[in-house]
């Protein structure tokens, strides 16, 4: 299982590891009004999955996603959570069924989701390393996913 | 016949013991049956619901994970529906829990049941609940009494039909033909020249021999009938003649019972006893009525049945015949060859009353003679040989005069010999006068020679008186019948007493007769003793 795992994420990512080797890391961000410290992997998982939802503070949490298709997205879900974009859009629609469960908010661009993070301290996003800006605070590098 | 269920035809019977079989068998069978089903029915379960929990693993895991209750219900839900599923229990992590049933509670740990550990849709190695199946015992239950159903049905459908089929082979053939046998035997009359045809389709089993042997006891049946009828005819006809034999037969012919009793007598023992055909006899008292002497005929019977011999004799009967007469008949009694039964005897009468008056008449004839009906010499000694040793035994004396006539000769001589004898039967009418009817015997022993004898002693007076009597009356003149004159004769009389005299019959005669000789020379017409010439009593 974890063979394959690798081998579908050596294949599939073969460019982007090209990219990744040759452009930079990725971090889960919030801004800098957000109540968020840090983040554990594990955390960052829930919020993304809809298992998390509140915030430390009891705030309705508010995890952004980029467009669907998106390297970065697919880039980010890979590293995160090991799996594909086929996958991950099979694990929503499963929750999408009860509707209790919300994927995150889709945003148009990397620039409209910054755009909200600065807005909304509830809000927690991913970005690459290299667009951070002052008002953005990084929680956690997102890397592979230990085996 | 009757219809009961359990009226005991074989056909009945056979068919109801296949039928308890086949169902017996249907009964095995489907139990074996429900066995395997419901072992086969647990598999199945045990499979289909791993295959359900497998089916739904990933999206429980999903719905634990996310915490999800809504997607876990509806998990749930879909499960439950299943037939096969009687109890879903999922478990979350995270708190949530949905729980179904249907029905009761499965009881007993031999329910099958899958329980599947949820991982991590994120993380393999993360729990985030559990996910239990349950089968349904009912459901189990159903799936293998259906499967038994399938397996025991056929099956007994199968030996239902092989019951029917059997039961109508066992009706062609053996209860018809043997029904239509029973109707064919039944028919049958005894001595029927009637027999069974044996149908070609039983020439060899058993009902065709069962026919055959029928046949060869109609056969013998009716020789045994043939032969019956046969031999009644030749005993009746037997009995016939012997009837003939015995209606016809001049002799009469009896039996009797050991009591004496009239068994049995043919017609002419009716005709001899009653004198004529009609009417019946007193069997109860035939012997009583019948026999002038009924003990002589008992003690006859009583020695017959005793020494098992015949025995004969001539018996009188009581009736007299038509002409005032004694009737005699001969009778013959002999034990009849005994069978183990009462003893009876047989008896043959003959009527011998003919033989009887004739033997009586040659008797009278030789103790008699016939000029005068006197006894004659024979029949003088009869009598002594009768009258001397019952006086020499009873002490009674007796007396006996010889007589001679006197003067008879010339008479004989110059009248004729007619008018002798009719001289001589004057002198028997005078001496039978003289003599005491009944006691007294009278003969004439020839020629002029009377003798008298008496019952009483030569002392006696009135012996002497009737000597004397004697004298004078045979002295009185005697008219013939030529009409000429009167004959006159005398006797000369010898008396001689018993035991005075003699003691025996012949000394007695020849004592009387010297006598009489002494009186003819003393001057005749008297009478004398062997002693003396007695003087003429006084007084005559």
């Amino acid at each position: 299982m974890m063979q394959r795992r690798h081998l579908i994420a050596v294949l599939a990512g073969l460019p982007v590891s090209l990219h990744a080797q040759g452009e930079a890391e990725l971090v889960l961000v919030v801004g800098v009004g957000s109540g968020l410290q840090s983040l554990t992997r594990g955390q960052a998982v829930g919020y993304f999955t809809g298992r998390l939802r509140s915030l430390p503070n009891g705030e309705l949490a508010v995890p952004l996603d980029l467009p669907s298709g998106h390297p970065v997205r697919e880039r980010f879900y890979r590293l995160l959570t090991g799996l594909g974009p086929p996958q991950m859009n099979s694990y929503w629609a499963r929750l999408a069924f009860s509707g209790q469960t919300q994927p995150p908010q889709v945003m148009d661009s990397e620039a409209a989701l910054v755009r909200s993070l600065r807005d909304n301290p509830r809000s927690i996003g991913y970005l690459p390393r290299a667009q951070l800006d002052d008002r953005l605070r990084v929680l956690l590098a997102v890397t592979r996913a230990e085996a | 016949m009757r219809a009961s269920l359990f009226d005991g035809s074989l056909r009945k019977r056979f068919a109801l013991s296949a039928g308890a079989v086949a169902l017996a068998l249907a009964a095995l069978t489907g139990g074996l049956a429900y066995l395997l089903a419901y072992r086969d029915a647990e598999q199945d379960a045990q499979a289909t619901l791993a295959g359900l929990a497998d089916a739904v693993r990933n999206t429980t895991a999903v719905g634990s994970y996310a915490g999800d209750q809504v997607l876990l219900e509806e998990v749930a839900n879909g499960l439950i529906r299943h037939p096969m599923v009687g109890q879903v229990e999922i478990t979350a992590s995270s708190g949530v829990r949905v729980s179904r049933q249907r029905g009761t509670e499965a009881a007993g740990a031999a329910i099958p049941r899958v329980a599947v550990v949820l991982a991590s849709p994120f993380n393999a190695r993360e729990t985030v609940g559990s996910l239990l199946v349950v089968a349904e015992p009912d459901a189990l239950g159903r799936k293998a009494r259906e499967q038994a159903l399938r397996l025991a049905l056929p099956m007994f459908a199968q030996v239902l039909l092989l019951t029917l089929l059997l039961d109508a082979v066992a009706a062609r053939l053996m209860s018809l033909p043997m029904a239509r046998l029973a109707r064919q035997v039944e028919g049958l009359e005894p001595g029927t020249a009637e027999r069974l045809t044996v149908p070609p389709a039983h020439q060899r089993d058993e009902i065709g021999h069962l026919m055959r042997r029928t046949n060869t006891l109609l056969q013998a049946n009716a020789t045994a009938l043939d032969r019956e009828r046969e031999l009644r005819s030749e005993i009746t006809a037997i009995e016939g003649r012997l009837r003939r034999l015995l209606d016809s037969s001049s002799a009469a012919i009896l039996l009797l019972d050991a009591g004496g009793h009239l068994v049995q007598g043919n017609p002419t023992l009716q005709r001899l006893c009653t004198g004529h055909s009609e009417g019946e006899l007193d069997a109860e008292h035939f012997i009583e009525e019948q026999f002038f002497g009924p003990e002589l005929m008992r003690a006859m019977l009583r020695d017959v049945l005793a020494q098992r011999r015949s025995f004969s004799a001539d018996l009188r009967l009581r009736r007299d015949g038509d002409d005032g007469g004694e009737r005699w008949v001969h009778i013959l009694l002999a034990p009849l060859a005994g069978d183990g039964r009462e003893p009876l005897v047989e008896g043959v009468l003959y009527d011998v009353t003919q033989r009887r008056r004739e033997e009586a008449q040659a008797q009278h004839q030789a103790m008699h003679e016939p000029l005068t009906g006197l006894r004659n010499r024979a029949g003088l000694l009869a009598e002594l040989d009768l009258a001397v040793p019952a006086a020499l035994a009873s002490g009674r004396p007796l007396s006996l005069i010889y007589l001679d006539l006197d003067g008879f000769k010339p008479v004989n001589d110059q009248r004729g010999h007619a008018a002798g004898d009719e001289v001589l039967r004057e002198v028997a009418r005078r001496l039978l006068e003289c003599a005491r009817r009944g006691t007294d015997v009278v003969a004439r022993l020839g020629g002029d020679e009377f003798v008298l004898l008496l019952q009483a002693g030569p002392d006696e007076p009135w012996v002497l008186e009737l000597a004397w009597r004697v004298i004078d009356r045979l002295a009185e003149p005697i008219v013939l019948s030529d009409g000429r004159e009167p004959v006159q004769i005398g006797a000369s009389l010898g008396l001689a007493g018993l035991p005075r005299d003699a003691i025996d019959r012949d000394g007695l005669l020849n004592l009387a007769d010297q006598a009489m000789y002494r009186v003819k020379h003393a001057g005749k017409n008297g009478v004398a003793t062997p002693t003396a010439v007695l003087a003429p009593l006084a007084g005559r």
